[in-house]
């Protein structure tokens, strides 16, 4: 595989295409662009990209329908673009296939960050948190999914069964979002309504044991509506 | 099993009609047999007085003849006799019965010769003639004066109830009221049970008010399936319908539609369940009544339609106060961005790096404050269309506020934001979107007037069944009189913070609305170590 990341960036907004063009490549990344949802769909098959930055509001195509098209055919991390108060709909995209997403309107300092995020998830080498097979460092959080154990600033911390298998698949997906169904759904397999509401009494514990403090997080972040996200650095 | 199922209820419906009909007639036969006790004890009361009087004017006249008194007062006497018995009988019978016997008794006891019914006298039978015809008028006169004066009584009667319902319809303030007095005044003042529909909103007949004069009225009887047809049909003709009308006469009550300016506004039902047919002059009343009720119902439609113009006025004029206060707010910030990419541009290469970064920056910040407000203003909006639409999903309150403070934070970082949370998860239902709105809002004042590098503390608790979410900051506080305007709209603090940016005066007002939208209600005080308190809270 080529050294510079390939990012495709599907977007129909000439300014914004525009400046995110201009930012991946400064950043080294390798661009194609491209307006609408079949193209998108023609590109991604023939030129195989690293990364697919997706708009949701395509003016050909519903962002779920591209994601469907183009999901059992690539690896390639897809990041959703959509904006504030379309909850649900990042939600929908995520548990389509898509792996992250960004809120219009965004900065570059988002943008960059999302992109390292996927291109890490890619390309394993490139996960810097992951210490050796198992073993997560992210800042002074130390989570050993071997060993069953987790560690902040060097104390350990107690966890249930149910909070350690969380914090392990968050850790898997360090910077990554997970959506709720998706927590619950690799956790709990089959949930019921109530499992949800659960959820959230596991998420809240487990800040309580691992935050400094629980309503400013550092390390587990909330993305109201859409699910939970573990930072990576 | 589906032809079973009608015939069943059919057949059900046919007994519980030859049921009532059983009982109906049963409740008649019992009041026949009291009304004929009645009359004969009538009859006897009313035969005692005529034969009393005129035995009392006999024995006066006795006395007179001893006294010595002439006989033409005896006649009068008679006269005066038959005249008494007249006003205290009903009826022309016992006035003209007291007539003959009067004239009869005259002849046996004072007529020559005595005790006879011979009179000797030639001009005897002129008298006797004239006494009679006397006596005939005086009665039939006196029957008159008195069905005279139970028709002005009825009418004085009628009259006063008109009055006294004019009365309480001027003071009705709904459509229901209207109706609760009127069937209730009919039904007193006909002394049947009532039923009155008027026209719903749809255009259709709604909703039935009963009055049950007394309780053996059976005012259900209102309700059967043909009695609600002949309703409808005397609502969609205009012309009264049942018992004793030319249409559906076999209905067992009379309807009355209540016709208004424009067309029928409803029907008002009168039981005629004892086969006493309404006579004109209650139909008269009845008529009065319901153009009163339709004057009133009139009214009330019209002041609904006022109600409801006044309201679209009044969103109007929010709309474009609104209107007014965005362009003008969204025109500064704008402005700054031309000139500064404006000068960009122009001047390319003539500006130095720094020169260049903080026009840059410039441009940079007027974006993210504009970003801040045009949220503020779309809520706005929202609200202002009229309903609120709140979509409501049970959230954890800390990750409400851990996404408040990340989101404040890329804006405005130079304070210490601290948070006090309870031991255990809070969740609450609320709308997402909206209530972090509120507490960005929120943060975003407390930074906007405070100094740089203070605290703003951030804090939510439940208390019995609400959750109450606080955001204090520990800068100079609020003045007195400004407490109670700062959640109004366009109210911005004349003290000023930050120099830099002044706010649309539109995030205070949005809290109170998204707050009380959410059932809650906002505060602000200033506490004990200076610097405002913000609490609102949020119904569970």
């Amino acid at each position: 595989m080529n050294n510079k990341p390939f990012i495709l960036v599907v977007e129909d907004d000439r300014p914004i295409r525009h400046f995110m063009t201009v930012a991946l490549e400064a950043q080294g990344y390798q661009c194609l662009e491209t307006q609408t949802g079949n193209a998108a769909i023609a590109l991604a098959m023939s030129h195989n990209p690293d990364i697919i930055l997706l708009d949701l509001g395509l003016p050909d195509m519903d962002g779920k329908d591209v994601i469907h098209k183009i999901r059992p055919f690539t690896k390639a991390g897809i990041i959703v673009v959509s904006a504030r108060g379309h909850e649900r709909e990042k939600a929908e995209a995520l548990d389509c296939g898509a792996d992250d997403y960004l809120t219009k309107p965004f900065s570059v300092v988002e943008l960059l960050a999302r992109i390292r995020v996927a291109i890490r998830h890619l390309r394993p080498e490139l996960k810097m948190n992951e210490v050796n097979q198992g073993n997560y460092q992210i800042g002074e959080l130390f989570i050993d999914v071997n060993k069953y154990r987790v560690s902040i600033a060097g104390g350990e911390v107690h966890l249930t069964p149910i909070e350690f298998k969380i914090m392990a698949l968050m850790a898997v997906h360090a910077g990554r979002v997970l959506t709720h169904h998706f927590i619950l759904s690799q956790i709990w397999g089959e949930y019921t309504d109530s499992d949800r509401q659960s959820l959230r009494v596991f998420m809240g514990n487990i800040r309580r044991k691992i935050e400094i403090e629980p309503a400013q997080p550092r390390y587990i972040l909330t993305e109201v509506g859409v699910g939970y996200r573990l930072v990576d650095e | 099993m589906m032809p079973e199922a009608p015939i069943k209820r059919g057949l059900l419906y046919l007994l519980k009609l030859l049921r009532l009909q059983k009982q109906n007639m049963q409740k008649q036969n019992i009041q026949n047999e009291n009304m004929q006790k009645q009359n004969i004890q009538n009859q006897i009361k009313q035969l005692s007085i005529t034969i009393g009087t005129l035995v009392l004017v006999t024995l006066m006249s006795f006395v007179f003849r001893e006294v010595g008194i002439h006989e033409t007062n005896i006649i009068v006497a008679y006269i005066l006799g038959v005249l008494i018995v007249s006003t205290q009988t009903i009826g022309y019978f016992h006035g003209i019965l007291a007539s003959v016997i009067g004239v009869l008794t005259f002849n046996f006891f004072f007529t020559e010769p005595y005790y006879t019914f011979v009179a000797y006298r030639t001009d005897y039978p002129v008298t006797f003639l004239i006494m009679f015809i006397a006596a005939m008028m005086t009665s039939t006169l006196a029957e008159k004066v008195k069905s005279e004066k139970k028709r002005v009584e009825i009418r004085e009667q009628r009259t006063l109830h008109l009055y006294r319902i004019s009365q309480e319809l001027i003071r009705a303030r709904n459509v229901q009221q209207i109706v609760d007095v009127c069937s209730k005044e009919l039904g007193v003042a006909l002394q049947r049970g009532i039923i009155i529909q008027t026209q719903g909103d749809n255009g259709k007949l709604c909703g039935a008010t009963l009055f049950n004069f007394k309780p053996t009225n059976q005012i259900e009887q209102f309700k059967l399936f043909y009695e609600q047809k002949g309703l409808e049909l005397a609502y969609q003709c205009g012309t009264p319908t049942g018992f004793g009308t030319s249409i559906d006469n076999d209905l067992k009550s009379y309807y009355h539609p209540i016709k208004g300016q424009i067309g029928v506004l409803g029907v008002v039902g009168v039981d005629c369940f004892e086969g006493i047919i309404l006579n004109p002059e209650q139909i008269q009343f009845l008529e009065a009544v319901c153009m009163q009720m339709a004057i009133a119902l009139d009214r009330e439609r019209l002041w609904g339609k006022q109600q409801k113009t006044k309201m679209e006025i009044e969103k109007e004029r929010l709309r474009g106060n609104l209107l007014r206060g965005i362009s003008h707010d969204l025109r500064t910030p704008l402005a700054g961005i031309l000139g500064s990419t404006g000068t960009l541009i122009e001047n390319d290469n003539t500006l130095t790096g720094a020169m260049r970064h903080e026009l840059l920056f410039n441009i940079y910040e007027e974006v993210t404050w504009l970003i801040h407000t045009i949220e503020n203003i779309l809520s706005m909006t929202r609200i202002d269309e009229g309903k609120m639409e709140i979509h409501r999903s049970m959230e954890a309150a800390e990750e409400l506020v851990a996404e408040a403070v990340y989101r404040i934070r890329k804006i405005a970082s130079k304070h210490i934001v601290k948070t006090v949370i309870p031991e255990n998860l809070v969740m609450v239902s609320v709308d997402s979107g909206l209530i972090e709105q509120v507490l960005i809002n929120l943060l975003d004042n407390a930074m906007k007037y405070t100094e740089e590098g203070t605290m703003i503390e951030v804090s939510f608790k439940t208390e019995e069944n609400k959750v109450v979410f606080e955001v204090k900051d520990y800068g100079k506080g609020m003045l007195e009189e400004e407490i109670p305007y700062v959640f109004e709209r366009f109210y911005t603090s004349s003290k000023g913070g930050d120099s830099n940016r002044k706010g649309t005066g539109l995030g205070l007002a949005i809290c109170k609305s998204i707050v009380n939208a959410h059932g809650g209600e906002i505060q602000v005080n200033n506490h004990s170590q200076g610097g405002a308190c913000f609490t609102f809270y949020i119904p569970n």
